[in-house]
């Protein structure tokens, strides 16, 4: 039995969706942020998987910025969630009782 | 090998190399700063980028011939009158958001140069999304404004709910970023392109790839990635909390700047790329209109009826925004039905599309002059923007409740001020339109006006007619005075002289109606090839093309509009 | 051959993903758990990397995704040290319920009409059968020729946003100008944590 491109679309398909799932239903910030870059990882699946069947090296490059992208947006996310810890202990997303009035 | 790169081209972005430069300035100045200095300097140097930026802007601006536009870096970037239009806007709030922060950073003890600099950051993002026509470029211009939005969101220390607000934000976004991601990658699968008009080329080249299960998910996916920036309607939820934990003058730049960015791209994405003819309802077209248009009315509804009973001004305006999304909605449906075609009759119309880029222009000094006033009320962390602390504001400061008021009633759409224009052009032009769904879709937007009056007269109500309850703090600034000055003459010349900036619409809306659909650009392609049928379009109204550089730099792109060169 | 490693790896990889969202024990630890969880995902995913021909790629998932960003996360996470069992307190909502078999629901469909290859069959011939690369696909060298001809701007507008993020991460994680570096912060808050009363009173604790 041959792979084909399905097959690794069918996993990043599967990635994605748990990713998205984790986003929904996991409150604790981290984890929901650990989710984010699993779905990020799902799509530069993607982008090589297409690339690898199109005979182009574009989703290449293209995964390369996206971990760029990853990268930059790590550094800003775990700043925020520090500074959201010293002024709150608790990571849930659901006690953001600050914004309810 | 082909470098993509002309030295010319980077007079095509020229403002935003203007902004990152000052930008980077303001982040070194902080260095050099001594310890307890007021940063106000780093604000003025900011200012003075805005500016120097917005000249260079405006320099573009005439150089440019309206109908056409210039291709830069191969193809990935473009400069034309739409993209001028979006940044004037986006210059403009930026220097605003600037002279409006300036003393509220005092205030409220975080006045670090940095802050600035992130406002020049995420308005580079935003005036390259406007003019992005690569989805990747676009992707990452739309980070650099998200990552620093995030963290201005964030800036005052003392806050906690600008913390949470931002985490808040960050999630939400990063989220929305993943799913905008994913699209683009099914597009790319799709079409095997990630620029505008490659992927137009393929879509108009195989009807069947159009109407594909790939296509349309990949279309989905990006329109919900964009659905969460903008705050459409199912994607509404963060705006609120974020809008109400943001610093004043952020939301502002939020409110203004980032809606209409997310706009442009809503524009250039779906209108221009995803085609016109491709969409009809029902069988035959993609059918991208027809969620649009559901999205339209929830995202009416859900935002005027959340507002009602909000008794925080700064909520009332989150879910006001999220109206003025749905309004803005209506006019990128209407403007999908054919108005935007390569017919030169409808280049002499405004059309739905134009009105929206007056829409958005109104908007924002509406916006920045009721947060120039609102910016005012509160200190060290704490924002009083209860309407109850608004009480008797009216006659205690009288130029604060004026700003409130005529602000409240622009966004409300009261005539003669600018945000009825918006309203009343923006309908216009969709009615225009001749299509009885659309109709439909404007009659319901003018019942979401009206009960939109009520929760904006109710912010009038208690700077008028109540009486203060409680004494809160509300600090005076010469900068938020000046943004309030030219913030509430524009709102009253806009409405009373709208022909310029009408004008200024159209031809920004003008210069994305030939279509581009050029044969050339790929890697293997050794000189230029002369654009066939297309060219005749075009040829007709224009000189032809005039190609100053060696054809080798020019083989990336070259579509047929293109006038390189000729205007710097 | 392809077909066996193809199904390890894509089992793994689910399966630690699946550890990352529903981590095996619950309690204190459990983010770091995902975490780790996370990590070995991000394995699975580079061999399937290397299986498409994406080497660089794969190298680079390693160094940068796992290496890099999970090194920062977990350091996040023993920094932050966590002492409350944050799993306990999830009530499972309805609206949570609802959008997890929306989520599950819409990935089922996903992966049926892409595992149908009549959908994309259409697109290119290509796209289902093994095409031929030379030599170099995937190779370093044209990755960067790419990277720095057709993709120069996007390269280049990188920078500005790693810059951009770099400031904004510098000055949101910095304490207030005049308090205390970070460590002298995390030890009163540990202190507070453990002895249950304020630390001493030094200004800029937490």
């Amino acid at each position: 039995m041959t792979i084909g491109l399905s097959h690794y679309l069918v996993l990043a398909a599967l990635l994605f969706g748990i990713g998205t799932l984790g986003v929904l239903v996991r409150r604790n910030v981290l984890v929901v942020f650990m989710c984010i870059e699993l779905m990020l990882n799902a799509v530069n699946l993607t982008f090589i998987a297409f690339s690898r069947y199109r005979g182009t090296m574009d989703g290449h490059v293209i995964s390369f910025f996206v971990m760029a992208v990853a990268a930059a947006e790590a550094a800003v996310g775990l700043a925020l969630i520090l500074h959201l810890f010293r002024t709150r202990k608790s990571l849930n997303v659901d006690e953001a009782n600050l914004m309810r009035h | 090998m082909n470098i993509a790169f002309n030295v010319s081209d980077l007079l095509g972005i020229l403002p935003v190399l203007i902004v990152i430069a000052f930008a980077a300035l303001c982040a070194l100045a902080e260095v050099f700063a001594k310890p307890g200095q007021s940063r106000g300097f780093v604000g003025t140097l900011g200012l003075i980028g805005a500016l120097i930026a917005f000249a260079a802007n405006a320099w573009q601006w005439h150089g440019l011939d309206g109908a056409y536009s210039v291709p830069l870096f191969g193809g990935g970037l473009v400069m034309d009158a739409f993209s001028t239009y979006f940044n004037f806007l986006f210059l403009a709030g930026t220097a605003l958001t600037l002279v409006l922060s300036t003393k509220y950073l005092k205030e409220h003890g975080s006045d670090l140069g940095e802050f600035h600099a992130l406002v020049l950051f995420a308005a580079a993002g935003m005036m390259l999304m406007a003019q992005s026509r690569d989805l990747i470029i676009l992707f990452i211009a739309l980070e650099l404004m998200s990552v620093s939005i995030y963290v201005l969101v964030a800036f005052v220390r003392k806050s906690r709910r600008g913390a949470e607000a931002a985490l808040k934000y960050f999630l939400i976004g990063a989220f929305a970023s993943a799913i905008l991601l994913y699209g683009i990658a099914l597009l790319y699968g799709a079409t095997n392109s990630v620029e505008l008009t490659t992927i137009r080329r393929a879509l108009d080249a195989d009807p069947s790839l159009a109407n594909g299960l790939l296509v349309r998910l990949g279309m989905v996916l990006v329109l919900v990635g964009i659905g969460f920036k903008v705050a459409l309607a199912p994607f509404h939820l963060w705006t609120p909390d974020v809008y109400d934990g943001a610093p004043s003058p952020v939301t502002g730049f939020m409110a203004s700047c980032v809606k209409a960015a997310g706009f442009a791209v809503l524009i250039r994405v779906f209108t221009v790329t995803f085609g016109y003819d491709a969409m009809e309802f029902g069988a035959g077209g993609n059918g991208w209109v027809g969620v649009l248009y559901l999205l339209a009315i929830v995202t009416m509804f859900a935002g005027n009826l959340a507002a009602l009973p909000q008794s925080n001004v700064k909520r009332i305006l989150a879910y006001s925004s999220i109206a003025h999304a749905g309004y803005l909605l209506v006019g990128v449906v209407a403007g999908s039905f054919g108005n935007l075609t390569i017919d030169t009759e409808a280049a002499a119309t405004l059309g739905p599309n134009g009105a929206i880029l007056f829409y958005l222009m109104v908007y924002a000094f509406s916006t920045f002059l009721v947060f120039s006033a609102l910016s005012l009320f509160g200190k060290d962390g704490e924002e009083h923007t209860h309407l109850s602390d608004l009480a008797g504001m009216g006659f205690r400061r009288p130029f604060v409740g004026l700003a409130l008021a005529v602000g409240m009633l622009s966004l409300a759409g009261m005539p003669p001020l600018g945000g009825f224009f918006g309203k009343f052009y923006l309908f216009r032009e969709a009615m225009l339109s001749g299509r009885p769904e659309v109709t439909i879709l404007v009659l319901v937007a003018i019942v979401n006006s009206m009960i939109g009056l009520y929760y904006y007269l109710r912010v009038l109500v208690f700077l008028y007619m109540k009486e203060p309850t409680r004494e809160v703090p509300v600090y005076s600034s010469r900068g938020a005075t000046t943004v309030g000055l030219i913030s509430l003459a524009l709102v009253f010349l806009l409405g009373l002289f709208p022909g310029g900036l009408l004008t200024m619409a159209q031809r920004g809306i003008g210069s994305l109606r030939p279509v581009v659909t050029t044969p050339t650009a790929s890697l293997t392609a050794t000189e230029p090839q002369t654009p066939p049928a297309a060219s005749r379009q075009a040829g007709s109204r224009a000189p032809r093309l005039e190609l100053k550089a060696p054809p080798a730099q020019l083989k990336l792109a070259t579509p047929i509009n293109l006038k390189a060169t000729t205007t710097h | 051959m392809e077909a066996f490693f193809f199904y390890l790896f894509a089992s793994l990889a689910v399966a630690t993903a699946l550890a990352v969202v529903f981590p095996p024990m619950r309690g204190a630890r459990a983010p770091i758990h995902s975490a780790i969880a996370l990590v070995a995902c991000f394995f699975c995913v580079a061999a399937t990397y290397a299986m498409l021909q994406a080497h660089l790629l794969a190298v680079l998932q390693v160094l940068v995704y796992a290496g890099a960003i999970m090194v920062l996360f977990i350091f996040v996470i023993m920094l932050l040290n966590l002492q409350t069992d944050e799993t306990a307190r999830t009530e499972v909502g309805f609206v949570k319920v609802l959008s997890g078999l929306l989520v599950l629901a819409t990935t089922a469909g996903v992966i049926g009409f892409l595992r149908n290859d009549d959908v994309l069959l259409p697109i290119s011939k290509q796209l289902v059968a093994q095409v031929a690369h030379p030599e170099t696909y995937g190779s370093i060298e044209e990755i960067g020729k790419l990277m720095l001809s057709e993709y120069l701007f996007a390269f280049e507008l990188t920078s500005i946003l790693l810059l951009a993020s770099i400031v904004g991460a510098v000055v949101i994680a910095k304490r207030d100008p005049r308090s205390t570096f970070m460590p002298e912060a995390l030890k009163q808050q540990l202190y507070r944590e453990r002895h249950g009363k304020s630390a001493s009173g030094r200004k800029g604790g937490a």
